[in-house]
């Protein structure tokens, strides 16, 4: 049965690529960056087997835990980034496609490193207390 | 709050089709029962040849035109022929229609997918446009033209054009489009009995009648 | 405590990090059908938010839409906005009941008048409001009273945004909708019976960011009831192939064929079913082989039934066709025999027949 649903096409995929091709060369040429969500269109398993077959698998996998699993992949279009959101259950929650030299997500946030520094501080504090 | 899209679709699934089908089975069989009990005046003189057999085989030898009418009158019988089978097999062929006949009957068919009933929808439109252009433009079909003609061309196209529409949701709420189409069906239901469209059930009769007559005198039909 | 910030607070106190928050972002735009260039809109827009005080009424109502919403199985940013918000009065969720209940309600609305938002689920029964009561208060009453102060009202369910079941024929309550009796303040109407629980979450999480979201003619939120299930069914390639399934369990049924001939209302029903789906996103009727009854639409349960497919008359048609035919072949008989009388009197009367007759 998943052999014959892995056929079962919209006709989406190709435009998709197309259209992530053109972001790239966007990104080369100025940096701008785009996000593509998957959500957004009809998508059926015969689409996502074809963005596999083309995309692949690159050089980077980050699992993220952020109230569930976020799994960040560079694809083996260097640039082209798949990120896929899973909730605590492990329920797919949201898929994203990022055209960019690096997402976001990865990227330690200034108020998370800001709240960082005040446990640094108090746990620093904890260690020279029970020296 | 009410939708009025959905309160005129369950009309036209309720009242609105116990009233068309009232009008057209009732009709139809009204007329049918005159015709067979108005019969024909008794043909004393002798058989020449085999009026039931010729009768019989007239109805069926009719479907096809004699040499040289289609090169007579081209559209007419192109036209006609194209629109007949685009009109049967979007309606006997599509699988919500084939829907209504298990309901009513208990009996159902094999369904053809939705291109060749598109495709068939789209021919038979064109027949019937092609049908009225020809009616328009020739002077003779003009002068013998008259309202019931003009009325069953269009109530026999608004349904195909509808049906269309809703089922591609080309424009218009889903909900009113469908209720729409089942309006047009129902106008096409109610207009059967008092029109030519009769013509699909009384060509029986009327092929019949003509094979016998001639069949009696031994003539060819 | 109601108008103050919420969120940065909420997420130092359950140790959510900024990124987490992001995350969330990126999805809720998923979910609400916005354009990933507008997370960061939302971001600020949620960390902005303030607190508002929340009543939630329930009137004629099986308390399907509560248990939906409260379907959140674990801590997600989602259950923390909508454990933050001030509700400050339901009847499932609250601790207090009795006077103190009915107490803690007024005490919301005089507060914060103008500013609460009032949730509705459940209809209202209009024909003798003594049918359903709260605390000796009709629910005419008491919606009437609490929207009068609300800054808006969301008809949570099919029955608050419609009618519902206690609307369906024939009516013995005489059941209406919110938007029958509240016609000065803005209404979303987020129906379903129940409506997924991320769509109403969403809906809330709209309207406390960004206020009234975009409404369709029947008053629901575009972004969650702007398509309908069969256009975004997974099963619609067999619908265009005219592969369907005739009964349950059969073979094109087991092969996850079209549901249209089992009484699918999918082409006339607007719902997030089929791209949001059920139980964070697990499966929704159809996928479980189930035709959609259409319960996010006005009036669904008086369709004609659940299975009978959209195409197929609802009425009692089979008797009306029977009587037709009877009747028609009697009038025929008569009609033919009085022809035949007139007929037979012409004749005797040697009556002639010219060309003009004929056109009569």
């Amino acid at each position: 049965m998943n052999d014959v649903m892995s056929f079962v096409a919209t006709g989406n995929a190709s435009p998709l690529l197309h259209e992530i091709r053109h972001a790239l060369a966007q990104l080369i040429k100025d940096g701008s960056e785009n996000i593509i969500d998957l959500g957004a269109i009809p998508f059926a398993p015969g689409d996502d087997r074809i963005l596999e077959e083309i995309l692949g698998t690159g050089e980077v996998h980050a699992v993220l835990s952020l109230q569930g699993e976020s799994h960040v992949r560079e694809t083996s279009i260097p640039g082209v980034w798949r990120v896929d959101h899973l909730d605590e259950a492990g329920q797919q929650q949201s898929r994203f496609i990022e055209i960019t030299f690096m997402p976001d997500i990865l990227k330690t946030q200034r108020e998370d490193a800001e709240r960082g520094l005040e446990t640094l501080a108090e746990r620093l504090g904890t260690l020279d207390d029970n020296r | 709050m009410n939708n009025q899209a959905f309160d005129l679709l369950m009309w036209a699934r309720g009242p609105g089709f116990d009233i068309a089908l009232v009008i057209f089975f009732g009709g139809i069989v009204l007329r049918v029962v005159e015709i067979i009990i108005l019969g024909r005046k008794k043909d004393m003189a002798p058989a020449k040849g085999s009026p039931v057999a010729q009768g019989i085989k007239t109805i069926f030898s009719r479907s096809f035109p004699r040499p040289g009418l289609v090169k007579f009158a081209p559209i007419t019988y192109i036209g006609g022929y194209i629109f007949h089978l685009g009109f049967f097999i979007a309606f006997l062929f599509f699988a919500p229609h084939i829907a209504i006949f298990e309901d009513a009957f208990g009996i159902s068919w094999p369904n053809a997918g939705r291109v060749i009933i598109e495709s068939a929808t789209a021919l038979a439109v064109l027949a019937l446009i092609a049908l009225i252009y020809s009616r328009f433009t020739d002077p003779v079909r003009k002068a013998l033209t008259t309202f019931d003609d003009y009325l069953v061309l269009i109530l026999s196209a608004l349904p195909l054009i509808t049906g269309y529409v809703a089922v591609n949701k080309l424009f218009g709420d889903p909900q009113m489009m469908l209720a729409i189409h089942i309006l047009c069906v129902e106008a096409l239901m109610i207009a059967f009995p008092f029109t030519k469209l009769m013509h699909a059930v009384s060509f029986v009769f009327a092929r019949y009648y003509n094979g016998s007559i001639q069949g009696r005198k031994g003539a060819e039909s | 405590m109601a108008n103050k910030p919420m969120l940065p607070e909420l997420m130092k106190t359950h140790g959510v990090s900024r990124r987490a928050f992001m995350k969330y972002c990126a999805s809720l735009a998923s979910v609400m059908a916005l354009s990933p260039a507008m997370v960061p809109r939302i971001a600020e827009a949620l960390e902005n938010a303030k607190r508002p005080s929340v009543i939630w009424l329930s009137f004629q109502e099986c308390t399907g839409c509560t248990e939906s919403i409260t379907r959140s199985h674990a801590p997600t940013i989602e259950d923390l906005i909508f454990n933050a918000v001030s509700l400050d009065y339901h009847h499932t969720l609250q601790a207090a009941s009795g006077h103190a209940a009915e107490a803690a309600r007024e005490q919301a609305m005089k507060e914060n008048y103008g500013n609460y938002v009032l949730i509705v689920d459940g209809s209202i029964p209009l024909d003798n409001p003594g049918y359903s009561c709260i605390a000796g208060i009709s629910n005419l009453d008491m919606l009437k009273e609490t929207a009068a102060g609300a800054a808006a009202i969301v008809a949570v369910g099919t029955c608050a945004a419609y009618g519902g079941i206690p609307h369906a024929n024939p009516n013995p309550t005489g059941a209406v909708a919110v938007s029958e009796i509240i016609k000065d303040k803005p209404i979303i109407n987020v129906p379903g019976c129940p409506p997924i629980p991320v769509v109403m979450t969403g809906v809330l999480a709209h309207f406390l960011t960004f206020g009234i979201p975009e409404l369709d003619e029947l008053g629901r939120p575009k972004a969650f009831f702007g398509e309908s299930i069969h256009d975004r069914c997974y099963r619609r390639p067999f619908y265009d192939k005219g592969k369907f399934a005739e009964s349950f369990d059969d073979e094109g049924a087991r092969g996850g064929w079209c549901l249209y001939k089992l009484g699918c209302k999918g082409p006339t029903t607007k719902s997030a079913c089929a791209t949001v789906k059920w139980n964070n996103g697990v499966s929704f009727p159809i996928e479980a082989g189930h035709p959609c009854l259409g319960c996010t639409e006005p009036d669904f349960w008086d369709g004609g039934g659940f299975y009978k497919p959209l195409s197929v008359p609802a009425g009692d048609y089979r008797k009306m066709g029977l009587a037709a035919v009877a009747g028609g072949a009697a009038v025929g008989v008569a009609s033919a025999l009085l022809s035949k009388a007139g007929k037979a009197k012409a004749a005797k009367a040697h009556e002639t027949v010219d060309a003009h007759d004929l056109e009569k």
